[in-house]
């Protein structure tokens, strides 16, 4: 059945693996600081479902792709392919459809797309509406000549069905389609009708992997090109097969890696590509949260404009970083930044005197380093007035270092501790340290969060809070870049070198283009190619995506009863 | 789903039924007492109710179920009243604003169940025990699952279903047809945030936000003639047809996993071909009376969206389109919710609601977070008062309605006690109204859902995770 139906009221399916008596009863000890090799390899298990030892898998020869249940095109992937099918117009018909409701970390998970009655009504009046849109110049839409009736009407109906369903299309449908077709009241009656079968088709909505099962080689099938033309359009701009990407499926040119690397060498230079990338970025640190982010106005009165601006900011950082040629290292610890002069001045930089433009700055970088340091993810660690340690430090334990903190036993109420004028922030959390109770979990994360203490509620620098010294100081426990640090750069150092943080990475990347959470187990030998590749081209990010389409995983699918 | 189904037998197969689907509309003479005819219908033993038309042989009264929320809670020193049971009085949160041509929910007080000491136990155990929790799951009962400290947008799931969809379903098997509309979720743009009406998966039900596309999903059809209605109706088939085709072609070389995945989407599409059969008996409305109000509801065309969408609930209701609805007009929390038709400030810090209900600390807020309370309590006041104005059997709509306002939070400090839940409507008799009741210690609001769902003649003594087996809230039905 349908993944969601597992749904027991688990977080995100992330396996528990720190030491610390903090999960389930395991009894291990807690961290003497030192984390030992079955410490770190459980610490891996990140972004994933099921527990592994990590060993490298005993046969990776042959292809041993992991599951790939069949994936339905999200909201966003369909507004695209409806605007590149069918033209803009098309795609404002969609505006009626349902946001998806986001169940996992990435829109791409195919535990948010449950089917309700509901939605296939509105897929159906969707279609409805987008044939109506799509016919009101019907000689320009099928582009022969309508007075030819059913040789027009057949010409139309091959094309649109073999590029909405990103594949030929057999003889029998097209002579089905022709058909139904031919029942409708007039040439534009029958396109109308045409479109709305193929638009609410399975072979439109979902993705389906077949394969060249002749092919199969121990139980994997290779697939064919159209399907990994589609697999590269959503993966790299979210959208369908552009013609260049369909020519080269003609040509049955994407079944080898050296074919597949062309494309996407084309792929990323597209300015989609950024999109994607930052989309990813975006969702892996809950950034889009920002835009709707509140803060105390009296004490922030230009937050509310400013959000805005940060979400540029952190987009355009991801961006060049990424596609700049940038590595993991850059990501987390560049101290350059992109701000227009509201941003500027909202940061209490120097204006650059750029409007609304956003240009590169280079700030200090013993205080600013990467994407954990910018205002979007400090604010969004942070209350209204204050800036939240536990939040910003279990984003970073959960999304940077794939660790999973237990939640808090049912009778904890959670309750802040109010601020006060003799304290700063940090010392309000001094209970979770003094309590035992409460400090077997605290430590893990709390450290990680005043790390950031420099950074107000709204992602400012401050040096004092409250009219107190800052104290950034913290231990990191439990991971394997163990030990002190003072400050938020020298705490992504310490990320940036982190074998942990890597594997969080390819695996949080993985979840993104597969549409589920790894399964160290049956994508063993997928992940240990990814995290050696990785390696290999020194942790560079374009260059892990590019693994990714290399990958066997990328190319095959496994055989299923 | 199985209903715990208090009395009456197995309701017909809906194939059955549905063989007659083309003249529904003609065919079935109780529907002659609702739509626009209305003439008089036969008498019931409980108050004014009508039989249900589409299952006269289960002898069950006719029963709607509405729900509503208001934003940002009260200030409780406005809201709950002084008095006892009978004898209670009115606060001012209740009372109308002539300014506004809004009556108060003060005026219906002989239809209301005012509660407290209800406790929204669910939400007080979710991630971030704030308005996304008090909203979402103020029909589900059940805990929003989330890493802690997090907010939404971190991948939260909830395990529905809600009470609407609950009652929905339960609903149609008893009268043993599908309606036109399973229910109606009406809520200004679609979230997860704002969304009140979740499946069994968690799936929130699309909502409908857009008049002209709700009048349209109503009434678009009845401007056609029967034989209009019925080429669309074989045209509809013949698209599905097709596209099922597809679906079981495809579902045929998948392996298993693929297979029933695709096995659902074939579930959902089979019945969208069952409904696409039932027909609305209604004359339609001018449609030039149902525009989109400019900016739609999210600026200060609220009060447009709000009436012009309280009438097309009305209609649905009185058409029998549908028996369950839900209603909200503004998300609560996230700061973008200004009240410039209240006097209240454009600028953030002086009058956007959700940060003016935070300065709890201060009564100098009070006027205008009571204010904003009285202005959303009106519109119920005014829905209340448009489902009095039709007439049906011997009485009104609202006879047969029970409708519920909830809120987000208690109080605009995310408090989660004596929650400023009430009740309007009898439900045909089903339900005491004229009341103050007091709880005697806080009660999970499981237990109220649980009330909701006995009114409804069905049998459950549980709903919700966060409380379990709760059973009724004591004292609310007889």
């Amino acid at each position: 059945m349908l993944d969601s139906r597992s749904r027991t009221g688990a977080t995100l399916g992330f396996a528990v693996a720190l030491v610390g008596a903090c999960y389930d009863g395991v009894a291990d000890d807690p961290a003497s600081g030192e984390a030992g090799e079955g410490a770190t390899e459980g610490a891996l298990d990140s972004a994933s479902e099921g527990a592994s030892d990590g060993a490298e898998p005993a046969d990776c020869d042959t292809p041993q792709p992991g599951p790939a249940p069949i994936r339905r095109l999200t909201r966003r992937e369909l507004d695209n392919t409806l605007t590149d099918l069918l033209g803009p117009d098309a795609a404002l018909a969609a505006a009626m459809l349902p946001t998806d409701v986001q169940a996992r970390i990435f829109d791409t998970d195919i535990a948010s797309h449950g089917i309700t009655e509901e939605l296939a009504y509105a897929y159906m009046r969707l279609a409805e509406d987008v044939a109506v849109a799509a016919t009101t110049d019907v000689p320009a839409l099928v582009g022969c000549d309508v007075a030819q009736g059913e040789a027009c009407a057949r010409e139309f109906v091959t094309s649109l069905c073999s590029r909405a369903w990103r594949r030929p299309c057999s003889a029998d449908e097209v002579d089905g389609l022709v058909a139904l077709w031919a029942a409708g009241d007039d040439f534009a009656d029958g396109v109308q009708r045409v479109i709305e079968v193929v638009l609410q088709s399975a072979d439109f909505l979902y993705r389906p992997e077949l394969g060249d099962i002749v092919a199969a080689v121990d139980g994997a099938v290779p697939l064919d090109s159209y399907e990994i033309a589609t697999r590269l359009s959503y993966l790299l701009w979210g959208t369908m097969p552009d013609d260049e990407l369909l020519a080269a499926a003609e040509a049955d040119a994407l079944r080898d890696p050296g074919g597949i690397a062309t494309q996407v060498d084309r792929m990323l230079d597209d300015p989609r590509a950024a999109e994607q990338v930052v989309w990813f970025h975006e969702q892996w640190l809950g950034l889009t949260a920002i835009e709707s982010t509140v803060k105390d106005p009296a004490l922030f009165p230009e937050f509310a404009t400013a959000r805005v601006a940060m979400r540029a900011e952190s987009a355009r950082f991801v961006e060049a970083v990424v596609l700049g040629g940038g590595d993991l290292g850059d990501l987390l610890m560049s101290p350059s930044t992109y701000v227009n002069d509201e941003l500027a001045a909202f940061y209490g930089l120097a204006v650059p005197g750029s409007g609304g433009e956003f240009v590169e700055v280079q700030l200090p970088p013993d205080r600013h380093a990467g994407v954990l340091t910018k205002g979007a993810f400090l604010a969004i660690g942070g209350n209204q007035a204050s800036s939240s340690p536990v939040r910003r430090g279990v984003t970073v334990l959960r999304q940077v270092l794939c660790g999973e903190p237990a939640p808090p036993p049912p009778d904890v109420m959670g309750s802040v501790p109010p601020p006060t004028p003799d304290t700063t922030t940090r010392e309000r959390f001094e209970v979770h340290v003094s309590d035992p109770a409460c400090s077997a979990c605290h430590t893990l994360f709390d450290p990680i969060g005043f790390a950031f203490e420099h950074f107000d509620a709204a992602g400012r620098w401050r040096d004092l809070d409250n009219g107190f010294a800052v104290d950034a100081s913290g231990d990191l426990i439990g991971t394997d870049v163990d030990g002190a640090f003072d400050g938020a750069a020298a705490l992504a150092a310490k990320l940036a070198d982190s074998e942990q943080v890597r594997g969080c990475y390819v695996d949080h990347l993985f979840a993104f283009a597969n549409g589920r959470l790894v399964d160290h187990d049956a994508d063993a030998c997928t992940t240990s190619a990814l995290r050696s590749e990785f390696a290999a081209a020194d942790y560079g990010l374009a260059d892990l995506v590019v693994a990714l389409t290399q990958s066997d995983a990328f190319r095959y699918r496994r055989s299923e009863p | 789903m199985s209903f715990a189904i208090r009395r009456f037998a197995r309701p017909l197969a809906r194939r059955e039924v549905l063989r007659g689907m083309g003249s529904i509309a003609i065919g079935l003479p109780l529907l002659e007492a609702m739509g626009c005819d209305r003439p008089d219908g036969g008498v019931s033993p409980r108050v004014a109710g009508l039989a249900d038309p589409r299952a006269p042989q289960a002898a069950l009264p006719l029963q709607r179920f509405i729900a509503t929320s208001i934003p940002n809670g009260v200030v409780p020193s406005a809201w709950f009243p002084t008095g006892g049971e009978t004898d209670f009085v009115t606060k001012p949160i209740m009372d109308p604003l002539p300014e506004h041509a809004l009556p108060g929910l003060a005026e219906h007080r002989d239809d209301l169940v005012i509660l407290k000491g209800v406790w929204h136990k669910a939400a007080s155990l979710g991630p971030e025990k704030s308005h996304n929790e008090g909203h979402s799951c103020t029909l589900t009962g059940t805990i929003m699952q989330g890493p802690p400290g997090t907010t939404v947008d971190a991948g939260w799931t909830l395990v529905g279903p809600s009470l609407d969809q609950y009652l929905a379903d339960a609903l149609e098997q008893i009268a043993g047809v599908p309606f036109a509309k399973k229910s109606l979720p009406i809520v200004p743009g679609a979230s997860f945030n704002g969304s009140m009406s979740y499946d069994a998966q968690g799936t929130a039900i699309p909502v409908v936000s857009s008049v002209t596309g709700l009048f349209d999903e109503l009434f678009g059809l009845t401007s056609l003639s029967a034989a209009e209605k019925e080429a669309l109706r074989l045209r509809r088939h013949s698209v599905l047809d097709s596209v099922l085709g597809n679906y079981t072609k495809l579902q045929g070389r998948l392996g298993a996993g693929d297979k029933a995945r695709l096995e659902e989407h074939l579930d959902a599409l089979r019945k969208v071909e069952q409904r696409i059969d039932t027909e609305i008996v209604c004359d339609a409305p001018d449609a030039a009376a149902y525009p989109d109000p400019p900016e739609g509801f999210s600026g200060p065309n609220l009060r447009d969206w709000a009436d012009l969408m309280q009438d097309l609930l009305v209609l649905a209701l009185s058409c029998d389109v549908t028996r369950v609805a839900t209603i909200s007009y503004r998300y609560c929390g996230g700061g973008s919710s200004y009240l410039p038709w209240l006097g209240f400030s454009a600028d953030y810090d002086t009058g956007e609601h959700h940060e003016m209900s935070h300065r709890y600390m201060d009564p100098a807020w009070d006027p205008a977070l009571i204010l904003a309370a009285q202005w959303y309590c009106g519109l119920t006041a005014q829905l209340i008062g448009k489902l009095k104005a039709v007439p049906e059997g011997t009485g009104t709509l609202f006879d047969s309605v029970i409708l519920f306002q909830g809120s987000d939070v208690a109080t605009g400090h995310h408090t989660w006690e004596d929650m400023p839940y009430l009740l309007a409507g009898s439900g045909a008799g089903a339900l005491a109204t004229g009341r103050y009741l007091q709880m005697p210690q806080q009660i999970p609001h499981n237990a109220l859902l649980v009330s909701l769902l006995q009114a409804f003649g069905l049998s459950d003594t549980s709903f919700g995770d966060a409380e379990p087996d709760s059973g009724p809230l004591p004292g609310l039905l007889g």
